[in-house]
């Protein structure tokens, strides 16, 4: 019978019911998936008005040096950002899993809140602290005398910095994960044969991590590639385009839906090609040391340049973290922000307003949680019943229906806009500015990270105990409701959370497909910018963080108890 | 001349009788207007003259005046929102009632695809004789307008320091202290743009290059920069400029001496309206003497003649003005896009 089941072919789900099961999530995938992207590419090799095939879209979206410039701009910050954030992370991640850096956990937390931040948001606030004349670090630096400021953000290089500050977390995430796998014995014999920590770091433990931290340059590279807020902040000011800020053009007047999609196929295409370069660097078990057996892992002493080491971890963390919130602490709660720090100019009326006054604002904060929850609940669904089918071999041809649900991994968040948009923006679905489109965008966006975290929660439930159902009589249904269920609770708490968060707080796909109506936070911030209105701009953006907080707290307790009862219980 | 025929003559003499009833019929329909709105419960206002505070707060005070009637806002930039609106029309999903740009040449290429209802406002007998040619009698209307001026930082700057023309701004002097909107977003600096290719051909722009302005995207943004002290100088609207002031921010206000660019801000009722009563009422709100108050308060000059001044503006008979038509604004202002994005990107 077990064998039975390995072999994918269980003669009892052979039955209508299970074609039905399989048809109906396939019907989904199709839906959420293939047909967006496949509207996308027929899009981009079709005449607009005769739907004729033909490549004039893609002329249309390359054949002027602007356009072509805005795709090296992204390729070139793509590469310096990760150059950046190779700097930022490889040293702290050295310094937490190898050496006896003080401090740690609050490195750690600090990482946490440096990744948690939404890039948009942490770029308001360097705003604010390195515009080129009123920013704060330029205020305090032309004390000296100087007469023009110390930084501009408003520059290739400002931008760099602001987006490798906030995505630097991945490739510390990355090699701190590896390089807690390395042994101290290859270290030793480094040291033995007279290399000093150093040299060791540099010629042993680091080349053993490689495939991490490529796999890490990778994604960064991907992520900034397809990040479009920080972009429209600082580089429509600074006169240069990348891609997602040119793909926006392309929805100016006259809106040409089909040069957008032509010109965003290359970045599908580029991700696409990267992220199988990654799959088969992180796939290579080359690296013995890696094997994760045995070997003593001692840290380094690194006796007074551990303060050094650390001076380099605070030092960044303050400007991923503490030096932006205060800066956008100390708008949100000022009347005018030029003004500075004073008690006359300190107020709560931006949130005030925001909250009970400004109708569309308030409005936003309930469409960003309220599509943020019900994204997470259809990205959930669809995954656990993916993940229960593919773990469990229930039907022929599961693994496609995995494959697929990893699919929107590698479609940038833009690209995905663009292509809901051109799928089901127009008749006959209509589903232009309603909030449907959001939804079903945002839960496939993120269907991939629901995926993976559901089906490791199912892969860790041992089947018997829904086999004990099933032997006493009960359905493969009541198998799921009362065993399994109760038991994944918690994971799929979890992995409910991991969905929502990202969705309250994402911005390239809600650029494109959002009404009158169905604005999101995200979106209302990028509205306000418009404007400069950078008070009430702060506090809409705490508004957003804090109450994120809250629900991940609420919801904490919520979990830790059910796990307890739990205990109890057995 | 075609013979009058028998019903034209009564048409026409029946019309002399109404005449003196209108001003009350006008009210028993407004009434009736009133109470269709109501069951509406509300409509969605586009709007780009004005910035988002001041747009909430005119939907507000409408709402008190005729409470059940909500106005939802949707204030963007005047090309950002004609991008929405077209959007809306291409996916017939309509969800805007009244539209109110800062780029007129909006206007008649919505009348062209017959987006804009019929509608003649009763109120729109009382817009100030200079403007009532700019609309279109039955479709749209001018309902505010203001004028594009030389902002400065009034603490930084004595005012015999500011620039007092437009080609001022070119002074190397300025060089990483001047900002400027967007054309491709903001309609009233897409207008200012034009005029100023008028006046001094493109060169003035790759001049201004060289000047490194800050570029924003709302013609609101200068201001903020100014406030921060962030730049010195730059354009955007006299409007803008009075409002900030008026909070207590250090904002100077120059008329330029080659000419204040004047720049109309028409609204219209959507042909395919969600809440067509709702959507009239407010368009007729809009050329009020109740939205004319209100409007000045602001600092925005409404299309009423009978108007109050907008307080601490210039009147307009002594401020050199720079006109342009709708004509020319349809055909310039998306070529000076263009152009902008090839100077500045």
């Amino acid at each position: 019978m077990a064998r039975h089941v390995q072999l994918g072919l269980p003669a009892r789900w052979s039955t209508p019911a299970g074609g039905l099961a399989l048809l109906a999530i396939a019907a989904v995938l199709l839906f959420l998936v293939v047909n967006p992207l496949a509207r996308l590419v027929a899009v981009s090799l079709q005449d607009p008005e005769t739907g004729a095939f033909t490549f004039a879209n893609y002329l249309a979206a390359y054949g002027r040096p602007r356009y072509v410039q805005a795709l090296w701009n992204s390729l070139a910050l793509g590469g310096v950002v990760t150059l950046l954030c190779l700097g930022f992370a490889l040293p702290v991640a050295w310094g937490v899993a190898r050496t006896d850096m003080p401090g740690k956990a609050l490195v750690r937390v600090a990482v946490l809140g440096a990744f948690a931040t939404p890039p948009y948001l942490g770029a308001i606030g360097w705003i604010l602290l390195a515009g080129p004349n009123a920013g704060w670090l330029n205020r305090v630096w032309s004390l000296t005398g100087a007469r023009a400021g110390l930084f501009n953000i408003y520059s290739f290089g400002g931008l760099a910095f602001i987006i490798a500050i906030y995505s630097f977390s991945y490739l510390f995430i990355f090699t701190t994960a590896a390089l807690e796998l390395v042994s101290s014995e290859m270290e030793d014999a480094a040291n033995i044969l007279g290399a000093g920590p150093l040299r060791t770091a540099l010629r042993v433990t680091l080349p053993l991590a490689l495939p991490a931290i490529a796999g890490g340059a990778i994604v960064t590279f991907l992520e900034t590639i397809a990040l479009f807020g920080s972009p429209a902040l600082i580089a429509i000011p600074a006169r240069f385009n990348v891609v997602t800020t040119q793909l926006l053009q392309f929805f100016a007047m006259p809106i040409r839906v089909e040069v957008a999609a032509a010109y965003a196929i290359p970045l599908l295409l580029i991700t696409l090609a990267l992220f199988g370069v990654q799959r088969w660097l992180i796939g290579r078990r080359g690296f013995v040391a890696l094997t994760g057996k045995g070997g003593e892992r001692r840290l380094i002493a690194l006796g007074p340049w551990r303060w050094v080491l650390f001076g380099y971890a605070a030092l960044l963390l303050c400007l991923s973290v503490v030096l932006p919130y205060a800066a956008l602490a100390q708008a949100a709660l000022a009347r005018a922000w030029g003004r500075g720090f004073s008690l006359s100019n300190l107020t709560l009326d931006n949130f005030r307003y925001l909250l009970f006054v400004h109708d569309t604002a308030a409005r936003s904060v309930v469409n960003s949680f309220t599509f943020a929850a019900a994204a997470a609940s259809i990205a959930l669904l669809l995954a656990l019943a993916v993940g229960y089918i593919v773990a469990r071999r229930l039907l022929p041809f599961a693994p496609v229906l995995g494959f697929v649900s990893m699919a929107p991994f590698v479609i940038p968040g833009i690209v995905l806009a663009i292509a809901f948009y051109a799928a089901y923006a127009p008749p006959p679905l209509s589903l232009y500015g309603t909030p449907l489109i959001l939804i079903l965008a945002f839960a496939t966006r993120f269907l991939p990270v629901g995926y993976a975290n559901t089906s490791a929660a199912i892969r860790a439930i041992n089947p018997e105990m829904e086999e004990a159902v099933r032997i006493l009589g009960g359905g493969r249904l009541v198998a799921i409701r009362r065993v399994l269920a109760p038991l994944m609770r918690r994971g799929l708490a979890g992995a409910w959370l991991l969905v929502f968060i990202p969705a309250t707080r994402e911005l390239s796909t809600a650029m494109f497909l959002y009404g009158p109506k169905t604005r999101t936070m995200s979106v209302m911030l990028m509205d306000m910018s418009e404007e400069g209105n950078f008070e009430q701009l702060a506090a809409l953006g705490f508004i957003l963080l804090i109450a994120t907080l809250v629900i991940v707290a609420s919801a904490w307790p919520l979990i830790g108890r059910d796990f307890m009862r739990r205990r109890e219980g057995a | 001349m075609p013979a009058p025929t028998r019903r034209s003559v009564t048409a026409g003499l029946g019309a002399l009788a109404v005449a003196p009833l209108l001003p009350r019929l006008a009210k028993a329909e407004q009434a009736t207007l009133a109470e269709a709105a109501r069951k509406e419960g509300g409509l969605t206002w586009y709007v780009a003259q004005v910035d988002g505070e001041t747009a909430e707060n005119m939907a507000r005070a409408f709402t008190q005046q005729f409470p059940g009637v909500k106005v939802s806002v949707m204030r963007t930039t005047g090309q950002v929102a004609y991008e929405r609106l077209t959007q809306d029309l291409r996916n017939n999903a309509p969800q805007c009632d009244v539209f109110s740009t800062t780029d007129i040449a909006h206007m008649p290429a919505l009348m062209k695809r017959n987006a804009l209802a019929r509608y003649a406002p009763e109120n729109a007998q009382a817009i100030a004789p200079a403007l009532k040619g700019l609309g279109e009698e039955g479709f749209y209307y001018p309902t505010t307008y203001t004028l594009f001026v030389i902002l400065y930082n009034s603490q930084k700057l004595k005012p015999e320091e500011a620039p007092r023309a437009w080609t001022d701004l070119l002074d190397p002097k300025w060089k990483g202290r001047v900002a400027v909107a967007h054309p491709g977003f903001s309609g009233y600096m897409g207008v200012w743009t034009l005029a100023m290719r008028d006046l001094y051909k493109w060169d003035y722009f790759d001049k201004l290059a060289r000047n490194n302005p800050r570029i924003g995207r709302s013609a609101v943004d200068p201001v903020t920069l100014l406030n921060a002290g962030e730049v010195l100088v730059g354009a955007s609207t006299v409007s803008n400029g009075l409002l900030s002031a008026s909070k207590g921010n250090p904002i100077g206000v120059q008329y330029p001496t080659d000419g204040s660019v004047v720049c109309i801000g028409p609204s219209g009722v959507l042909a395919n309206a969600p809440h067509p009563n709702a959507a009239r009422l407010f368009a007729n709100w809009l050329l009020s003497p109740e939205f004319a108050r209100i409007a000045t308060r602001y600092y925005v000059f409404p299309a009423r003649a009978d108007s109050p001044a907008v307080p601490g503006a210039k009147p307009l008979d002594s401020v050199k003005l720079i006109r342009l038509t709708t004509a020319q604004i349809g055909k310039g202002v998306p070529e000076v896009i263009e152009q902008w994005r090839d100077t500045f990107s």
